[in-house]
């Protein structure tokens, strides 16, 4: 399979993958014809194509730097002859010299053209040369129009939703929205951002009452290339003199109606001149940062990128920009095309390699080493522009061969629908009857035909999720199974899933004007009936079994997530060609529904509804979870549905934006979620008990490891991942003996099926007593029938009774490793926990902070919430900032609390006194504090 | 009465020599190959029933990108750490310097798993009346003392024990860490005029994992001299008198009149005292090599 599904429509770029294609190519048409479906298809799909243009976009118009030094060679000669001097200044001739050595030679040098701009700026005796370069520049500007490239880009903004970076300083693509294609009734709103603070603004900004989704902003963002400022040159006192109150070109210069034809340049450029505090005329300033300077602004604007637009580009065009000398941006396209598999297409003047001249930097770095979705064109912008522009027109994507209808009668999962029917609606005023009809008609959608076919033709989803209680041998321990109307399996979730994510989709449409998609919607759903299907037995417990036994997967991940059972079982679910056309026909691929899962397709609140810190997911079982299992929450579910939806919208950048009534809902499930962890999930008595079924899964599989099956070897020497060494063929074959336990489990009259896979385990770990540490056996066995004894919470209360618990203080890493050591050196005298609380906020993992090769370290968002503290928003608290950026559960790092069970079960036992004295030598000899001790 | 089995391992690496892999990069890609090899053979103790030396290895094992352009630096990072930086990585050769250590990890975890599977597999089929000891030349490990440790064995009927002569490697970690006093202790172990198995070094902590003893035989009785060396046994879960026992156990097979033992130098210098077997093991490795770097070549070349 392909990385990327959308390739199997580009036949022809696939070909060239890693090739420079010129026009007189035969497959030069072909490939920009697939190049203008797949942003057409991926614009479908609510993606965004990304544009990077740097000088050679506005070559024909705008004047380049080296125009721009031949400029100031004139003027310094002019000056040097008018004064009749040999010499004027020898840095500065020194530097022109250095840069007509390296022309000849077919080489540039950025710090050297900075330190000459630098020079003339910082030299008075040049300072009428440095101000007649830059009013000769900005009238240059000025007079510059638009080109075929800037209108092309413009109409597929327009069209797309492409978002442009640029390194250009001319303002041309928002003179081409803001003074070519305004009407007076109908002004286009577009900018250029060239700071952080005012890309972020945008980026979180959302509908005001009455706007509609039509009132469309354009952007394009100034990553910091080289800058023509203007600064107030007011004699006096201005308040907008100084450093720092420089106000950029690019800014203003889109937004002058006039048309800067020949006779009105100079007006035009007076008004701009202009400061707008005191009236008087500023002058013009370039700004030409060397290497370090430039990076370091430019990495500040890579993390905005990063932060709210890189996830959302399905695409990336580069168009004029060799690279050469913006390596960062080469980094954070490198990144960009690793991390979400999209394909890059670079438009290059003159991409050939001589003799004398390399491939443009961008081209070997990206393109060339063949290891990216990359190919290069060798044509000018404006030509591309006219094909693309071509290919664009003639391209004509099918629509949906199928009606989408929700037919069939969703009895499969009846929670909601209970909750729903059981509210007596009869006194109640119309406005909240209305509310409350909208919420039952929503949630209790039926399921359609790609969802009936998942569920019921194939089984496979309900076979797969049936089998386990959502909440594991935690409900055997709990007593819930003992009552079957409390007793939840994760296929009742996963259609819970399902419905919560239509009705909060539903909702947050209809709040932002939006149109209903139904191929959307049915995306949607898809994704959260299989959000669990990559879960194998024993759920999270499982991941935690290999983190401890330090088994990684292949491919260099830092541990085993269900993550990757995940997308296998996905495409196992679409192997049939009927189901995959199906989904194909929705405009989405198996790949866009694995991404989707995992958080990461890259359409904010369609993320956010599947895999986020406030998800479908978590409303679910926090809601079903308390209910069976009794614990007392405060929060109402039908008031909370009312309420989540209540200020809830999608906003101009697709994400998720909680307001008001719904943001402090958002908030109140967060804090139950936090509660029912502490108290449900992970209560020291479950805790412990999970600690005693990883003890006997990790003993099982190194007794039962078996390093030489021929079919796991022969699956590693012949796919093409990288082995380090035996983690991932340790991981399979678990997983395999796993299945293999789960078929032996279900012959079992034990309903509980992990339960039964414990018990199958520990027989055969009984079978080899004698070559186990005899200590190690005897706690093992003590453990292990306190699994099957520990059936109500009285008994899990009297279990909880007979530990320790410590709250210590000290790097967690390091108890972690404390707590390994002793019970390596002590077996089977103990069971010792460390308690992990989630994070306040979790994201998919995709979304998570990582280190760039641009230096950046981001998050990506999906969310926005009010401002201020959780506490301190009201119902009129409108979304104005990150989720990542919020306060929530903010609490001390350092401290975290240890449970000690003894194996023997009891607490005086003279083996696991002894370890307790270990662990705390330990603990002290590796400063780690403990400060309470129950 | 037990019969006591001895049970030798030895194991090797095989990697293309650096300038052999560097010779390999081409368009800044390049691939590190290994191969880890374990020999090893079993004899019962007074008897001259040594078995032929069985291999095992890996070698159908895909080899693994080290480093190839364009690679993310997360990538990079859960490599090497945090510390690295993608602009390091811009020579094949720096590239190669950083990532080998990585890969030297990787093939000790694969050591690791290859002589653990050999222990579990001889322990599970000793008989009743057995007791087996294992040498396992060079240190231990980190990865084969946690692999060990997560498998908690019965050690009433086994013993484990790493061998180290390489003088250089005489002194443990921890002790590198503590005063002169140790380095007084190897000096004299090295020069001294004793001969004994002195330990457990750094100290006698029943709940350490290893114990560490440091041995030089006895002069040989027509003069001469053996080298010293250090055993760390692996200890798990016992207590002072079976470690003492264990102890006493080693000292037997490795006492210079012992049917169990063989040495093997030249008459010049300390000659090097090992159970019986070891030699062998040495030169069927040594048999492997041409083949197995003809096999790192071959993949190198794909």
């Amino acid at each position: 399979m392909t990385r990327i599904d959308d390739l199997h429509y580009m036949p022809e770029f696939v070909k060239n993958k890693g090739k420079v294609i010129y026009p007189s190519e035969e497959s030069y048409g072909n490939v920009i014809s697939e190049w203008a479906t797949l942003l057409q298809r991926q614009y479908r799909k609510g993606l965004i194509p990304l544009f990077i243009t740097g000088s050679g976009v506005s070559v024909p118009v705008v004047p380049t730097i080296f125009d721009i030094v031949k400029k100031l060679r004139e003027l310094y000669n002019k000056k040097k002859n008018k004064e009749s001097l040999v010499t004027l200044n020898k840095d500065i001739e020194e530097l022109f010299k250095m840069l007509h050595d390296l022309s000849e030679r077919g080489k540039k040098d950025r710090s050297i053209i900075a330190r000459l701009l630098n020079s003339f700026q910082e030299n008075s005796v040049l300072k009428d040369e440095w101000q007649q370069l830059n009013k000769w520049l900005f009238d240059e500007i000025l007079k510059a129009s638009p080109t075929a490239f800037h209108q092309g880009l413009a109409d597929i903004y327009e069209e797309l939703n492409a978002v442009c970076l640029t390194l250009n300083f001319d303002g041309l693509l928002i003179r081409e929205f803001v003074q070519y294609r305004s009407i007076v009734e109908h002004r286009k709103r577009a900018f250029s951002l060239p700071t952080v603070e005012e890309c972020e603004q945008f980026f979180l900004r959302t509908y005001n009452h009455g706007e509609k989704e039509s009132e469309r902003e354009f952007l394009e963002v100034q990553i910091r290339g080289d800058i023509l400022y203007i600064e107030c040159n007011a004699a006096g006192y201005c308040p907008q003199k100084g450093t720092g109150k420089e106000r950029s070109i690019w800014a203003s210069i889109g937004s002058f109606s006039d048309k800067p034809d020949e006779g009105k340049t100079e007006i035009i450029g007076q008004k701009l001149l202009q400061c707008p505090s005191c009236g008087e005329p500023g002058i013009s300033f370039l700004s030409f940062p060397g290497s370090y300077k430039k990076e370091k602004d430019m990495q500040n604007m890579l993390s905005i990128i990063w932060r709210f637009l890189a996830f959302r580009a399905g695409s990336v065009t580069v168009v004029g920009m060799s690279g050469e000398w913006d390596p960062l941006i080469v980094a954070f396209l490198g990144d960009l095309l690793s991390e979400r598999e999209i394909p890059l297409l670079v438009v290059d003047n003159k991409p050939e390699a001589t003799e004398q001249k390399e491939y443009p930097y961008i081209i070997r770095e990206l393109v060339k080493p063949d290891t990216h979705y990359a190919a290069a064109v060798g044509v000018d912008a404006n030509s591309f522009m006219r094909v693309l522009k071509e290919k664009l027109s003639a391209c004509c994507l099918p629509t949906c061969d199928y009606k989408i209808e929700f037919n069939r009668q969703a009895t499969d999962d009846s929670y909601w629908y209970q909750k729903v029917q059981s509210i007596d609606i009869s006194g109640v005023a119309d406005e909240e009857k209305a509310k409350l009809e909208y919420i039952r008609k929503s949630i209790n959608q039926e399921f359609s035909y790609l969802e009936d076919n998942l569920i019921i033709d194939k089984l496979k989803l309900s076979e797969q999720l049936n089998r386990f209680a959502q909440l594991g041998l935690k409900s055997y321990w709990l007593g819930t199974k003992a009552d079957p109307a409390k007793y939840h399996n994760r296929y009742n979730h996963s259609i819970g899933v399902m419905k919560i994510a239509s009705y909060l989709y539903d909702r947050a449409i209809a709040n932002s004007g939006r149109k209903e998609n139904l191929c959307e919607k049915q995306f949607l759903r898809l994704a959260a009936l299989l959000h669990d299907v990559g879960h194998l037995p024993f759920s999270h417990l499982i991941e935690s079994v290999f983190k401890e036994l330090n088994w990684k997967p292949a491919g260099y991940m830092e541990s085993y997530s269900h993550v990757l059972q995940t997308n296998d079982k996905i495409l196992e679910f679409f192997e049939t060609e009927d189901l995959k056309k199906k989904l194909e026909s929705l405009n989405y691929t198996v790949k866009d529904l694995i991404n989707l899962v995992n958080g990461c397709f890259g359409v904010g609140y369609l993320d956010a509804l599947i895999n986020s810190s406030v998800d479908a997911d978590k409303i679910d079982y926090v809601f079903r979870d308390t209910d069976s299992t009794g614990r007392r929450i405060s929060l109402s579910p039908i008031q909370f549905l009312k309420d989540i939806t209540n200020g809830l919208t999608i906003t101009p950048e697709s994400y998720f934006a909680f307001s008001g009534v719904s943001a402090i809902a958002a908030q109140q499930l967060l804090e139950t979620r936090q509660h029912l962890y502490q108290n449900l999930y992970l209560q020291p008595g479950i805790l412990i008990l999970e600690g005693i079924v990883k003890l006997i899964i990790k003993t099982y599989f190194v007794h039962f490891l078996n390093l030489k099956n021929d079919k796991l070897l022969g699956d590693i020497t012949y796919d093409q991942k990288d082995y380090p060494d035996l983690g991932d063929y340790k991981i399979r074959y678990s997983i395999k003996s796993l299945n293999d336990l789960l078929t032996e489990a279900t012959l079992s009259n034990n309903d509980n099926f992990e339960l039964a896979i414990v018990n199958l385990m520990f027989t055969k770990i009984k079978a080899c007593e004698t070559i186990l540490n005899t200590s190690f056996y005897e706690g093992l066995e003590n453990g292990f029938k306190k699994l099957n004894h520990i059936n109500n919470e009285d008994r899990l209360k009297a279990l909880e009774d007979n530990m320790l618990y410590k709250k210590l203080k000290g790097q967690r890493k390091v108890i972690a490793e404390i707590i390994r050591d002793v019970e390596f050196r002590m077996p089977g005298a103990a069971i010792i926990e460390l308690r992990k609380l989630p994070e306040y906020l979790s994201a998919a993992d995709k979304r998570k902070e990582i280190d760039r090769s641009d230096g950046t370290k981001t998050f990506a968002e999906c969310i926005l919430v009010p401002d201020g503290s959780p506490d301190s928003w009201t119902p009129t608290s409108k979304a104005a900032k990150a989720i990542s950026d919020s306060s929530f559960g903010i609490s001390s790092p350092e401290e975290h609390a240890v449970y000690l069970y003894p194996l023997s079960g009891n607490l005086d036992n003279s083996y696991f006194r002894q370890t307790l004295n270990l662990f705390d030598k330990m603990l002290n000899k590796k400063g780690v504090a403990s400060f309470s001790n129950v | 009465m037990f019969e006591s089995i001895i049970i030798n391992i030895k194991h090797k690496t095989y990697t293309l020599d650096n300038e052999e892999i560097l010779k390999l990069v081409k368009s800044d890609k390049f691939k590190y190959r290994f191969i880890p090899v374990v020999a090893y053979n079993k004899k019962t103790s007074g008897k001259e029933d040594l078995s032929s030396p069985r291999i095992e290895s890996f070698h159908k094992m895909n080899p693994f990108t080290l480093y190839e352009l364009g690679t993310s630096i997360t990538i990079l990072k859960n490599y090497m750490g945090t510390a690295v930086k993608k602009e390091d990585l811009i020579s094949a050769k720096k590239a190669f310097k950083e990532l080998k250590q990585f890969a030297s990890q990787c093939h000790e975890r694969v050591i690791a798993d290859l002589c653990t599977q050999i222990i579990l597999r001889e322990i599970e089929d000793m008989a009743e009346n057995q007791h087996i000891t294992f040498f396992i030349e060079k240190s231990a490990s980190d990865k084969i003392l946690g692999r060990l440790s997560s498998l908690c064995l019965n050690l009433e009927r086994v013993s484990i024990c790493f061998l180290v002569f390489e003088p250089s490697d005489l002194m443990t970690t921890v002790m590198s860490y503590q005063t002169g006093k140790l380095h007084f202790d190897i000096h004299r172990l090295m020069t001294g005029d004793i001969s004994d198995l002195l330990g457990p070094y750094p100290g006698d902590s029943e709940d350490s994992l290893i114990q560490t003893y440091f041995y030089k035989p006895p002069s040989m009785s027509g003069g001469g001299e053996y080298r010293p060396m250090r055993l760390d046994l692996f200890t798990q879960g016992l207590l002072r008198d079976k470690i003492e026992e264990k102890k006493e156990g080693i000292r037997k097979i490795l006492n210079p009149d012992s049917p169990d033992k063989e040495s093997f130098g030249s008459d010049s210098e300390p000659r090097l005292l090992l159970p019986y077997g070891s030699h062998e093991l040495e030169e069927s490795l040594k048999k492997q090599e041409t083949d197995i770097m003809d096999k790192l070549l071959m993949i190198g070349e794909k």
